[in-house]
């Protein structure tokens, strides 16, 4: 035994100044996290906090998911109120759904759907987007012969009752002027609406429905700008022209170009590819276009990249941290929830003792008795 | 470029997680959602975790300064943009930096001038109206019926000292706790796609698919009261707000329209025929005047 009392020495010296390194550089954890229960009072080391592992209201520990205390019985739809407690399935079919609300499993209706007899066996039984009866709500009847149209009675302004339908007369092509009146070309070679001629239809034109008329128009997004339609129709694509963009004779400057009728790109944005984006803060062109910031995308729910000023970084959101370092992982720790990274990395609740990690403390409860260390 | 970026970020968020460990012991006692990025230098904007979004207590901004006063919208290009009602101007703020490579889906504005974005991936931002920098929230995204959803505030009572609340349209209505981020669902919703807003502490839906705005009842989310309006769009990108006793409804496929909607003569009236962006997010905050600027 003797010959081993350096390395023991050295152990217990390196042990020593190793838990002196990590209660100095721990002061703060000690004081101000009792998961362990260890405080010093009146000279002595008291243990008052012990070991909670019963999850606090409103979560729990249900069979089949990960961790400990990590299901929220107000919100979990498989555990709505209690564990293995589903709220009712319903499929696409069905114009309703169910919600978990306060640990109460709520049933939602689809959108122009409602729940007009208050019985929740049939669902959502009444439509309300075209009933008379009950337009837009139950029991909300339209007058005497006015239709109920997209959860409304009658037409809005500016649209016309064709049948059971709201039109606008002055742009539908198939109720041009009137109800079914159908915007085509003239069968009449007479018909004085042939303005380049009977049955001459210039390039990039048709006939359609304008301040309810029918009459040979530019087919969109062409434009006569050169006012020359009998001759070469409408030559012009005010979509991409960046002479005539969006507007005969709408110009755009000289760095940009014409995107679907608008001048692009802004002042301060740079273009790549078809789109106009921020370098300094656009985390898939950051500094230039096609330098994406890597690490893993929001859609992770835990990080994700941003660029700031065009340098990339990463962030993590609220409640987690990348506690291995390891970029390609993002934040992998759930503080809220981890046993290993309770709070903050490297705050261990003890594991073995089944001590949850709950909103990012390790539970405990007041001791029985105190222990006297 | 794309290769040589990967390893250094790799290298960096080696060196930053034993760093982070390290810290550990040092925030052990910090709630999760207390960690504080400050100022972003090298390490922590390489890998940092940023601070919850919303001001920290104590430091909020002022309720009702002028800027909360105004229209916000969110383009597709994810610019944040101030529309004046008054000369129909768009202003543009800055660029949306939030976390992610999603793109902008809905918006509503507070007192304070933090402007709550929803992205395409369910994650809702706090904004800050100023300079448009961004903050990840707590929120849980993909709830059951509420994957996306329109957003608007309203006050809770005439008095707006009695606070106000962020409601949500997604699968029905329902409240959003701004501190906790906890969703509490209030009832069905019998239009379509919603987007909301409100007039003081009434709370109104916008369903692009009907061209309907309804006041809806904020305990049920029964439907009290509709209005008929022109701005009807069976697909495509809308938002929706109130400003001066109008509704001001943004519709449009690939650029949008404003339409103004004056529930006081029943009238749509359209006001910029093509803002040149395809806006997605519309947001006045509950200060905004409720009559016509005289």
């Amino acid at each position: 035994m003797p010959p081993r009392r350096p390395l023991r020495l050295v152990l217990l010296l390196s042990t020593g100044l190793a838990s002196l390194m990590l209660q100095a550089s721990c002061a703060r954890s000690v004081e101000d996290t009792p998961y362990d229960g260890w405080r010093f009072e009146s000279g002595i080391t008291v243990k008052n906090a012990c070991i909670q592992t019963e999850c606090p209201a409103p979560f729990a520990t249900c069979e089949g998911t990960r961790g400990l205390c990590t299901v929220d019985l107000r919100s979990d739809v498989d555990h709505c109120g209690a564990c293995d407690s589903p709220c009712p399935r319903t499929t696409t079919k069905t114009p309703w759904s169910y919600v978990c609300s306060e640990g109460k499993c709520q049933m939602a209706c689809a959108p122009f759907y409602a729940d007009c007899n208050g019985s929740t066996a049939d669902g959502c039984e009444t439509s309300v987007r075209s009933d008379p009866a009950n337009c837009g709500a139950c029991g909300a009847a339209c007058s005497e012969g006015v239709i109920c149209w997209k959860g409304a009675c009658g037409c809005p302004s500016g649209f016309t009752q064709c049948g059971d339908d709201c039109v606008r007369l002055d742009s539908d092509n198939q109720n041009c002027g009137a109800c079914g009146s159908v915007c085509q070309a003239p069968e009449s070679d007479a018909d004085p609406r042939w303005t380049c001629g009977p049955g001459v239809m210039p390039p990039r034109t048709k006939w359609m429905c304008g301040d309810s008329a029918c009459t040979l128009q530019c087919r969109p997004p062409f434009a006569n700008c050169n006012k020359d339609l009998c001759g070469d129709g409408c030559e012009i694509d005010l979509s991409t022209d960046r002479n005539n963009c969006g507007a005969c004779g709408n110009a755009c400057a000289a760095d940009q170009w014409c995107q679907n009728g608008t001048c692009n790109c802004p002042a301060g944005l740079t273009r790549c590819g078809d789109y106009c984006v921020d370098i300094a803060t656009d985390p898939n062109h950051c500094g230039g276009c096609g330098n994406y910031c890597v690490g893993p995308p929001s859609s992770s729910g835990k990080g994700g990249p941003t660029c700031q000023g065009g340098e990339c970084g990463y962030v993590c959101f609220p409640g987690f941290a990348d506690c291995d370092g390891d970029i390609d992982n993002g934040c992998e720790a759930n503080l809220e929830t981890s046993q290993r990274n309770c709070g903050a990395c490297g705050t261990q609740c003890d594991v073995a003792g089944g001590q949850p990690c709950v909103r990012g403390e390790c539970l405990t409860k007041p001791c029985e008795e105190p222990v006297v260390r | 470029m794309t290769r040589r970026l990967a390893g250094a970020w790799r290298a960096v968020g080696r060196a930053l997680g034993l760093a982070a460990i390290a810290a550990g012991c040092a925030n052990s006692g910090e709630r999760a959602s207390g960690f504080v990025e400050g100022e972003p230098d090298a390490a922590t904007a390489a890998s940092g975790q940023f601070e919850e979004g919303g001001a920290p207590p104590g430091t909020e901004p002022v309720e009702c300064a002028e800027a909360t006063t105004q229209i916000y919208v969110v383009a597709t290009d994810k610019g944040l943009y101030r529309f004046n009602p008054r000369d129909l101007s768009f202003k543009r703020i800055g660029t949306l930096g939030c976390p992610t490579g999603a793109g902008t889906f809905s918006m509503a504005i507070d007192r304070r001038g933090t402007a709550w974005v929803e992205y395409t991936d369910g994650r809702v931002y706090a904004v800050d109206t100023n300079d448009a920098t961004c903050k990840p929230t707590s929120f849980k995204p993909g709830q059951t019926g509420f994957d996306l959803f329109g957003m608007g505030f309203a006050l809770n009572g005439d008095d707006p000292k009695e606070g106000e609340t962020l409601y949500v349209a997604g699968t029905g209505l329902a409240s959003l706790d701004t501190k906790s981020f906890d969703l509490k669902f209030i009832g069905s919703l019998t239009g379509g796609r919603t987007e909301l807003t409100s007039i003081g502490s009434k709370l109104f839906g916008f369903s692009v698919d009907s061209g309907l705005v309804s006041r809806l009842n904020k305990q049920t989310g029964a439907t009290e009261a509709t209005h008929r309006t022109s701005a009807i769009l069976e697909s495509g990108g809308f938002a929706f707000a109130h400003w001066g006793g109008s509704f001001w409804l943004f519709t449009g496929r690939t650029t949008s329209t404003v339409t103004a909607y004056s529930p006081t003569t029943d009238e749509s009236t359209v006001m910029v025929d093509n803002t040149g962006m395809l806006i997605v997010g519309a947001g006045s905050s509950t200060c905004a005047p409720i009559t016509p600027p005289k």
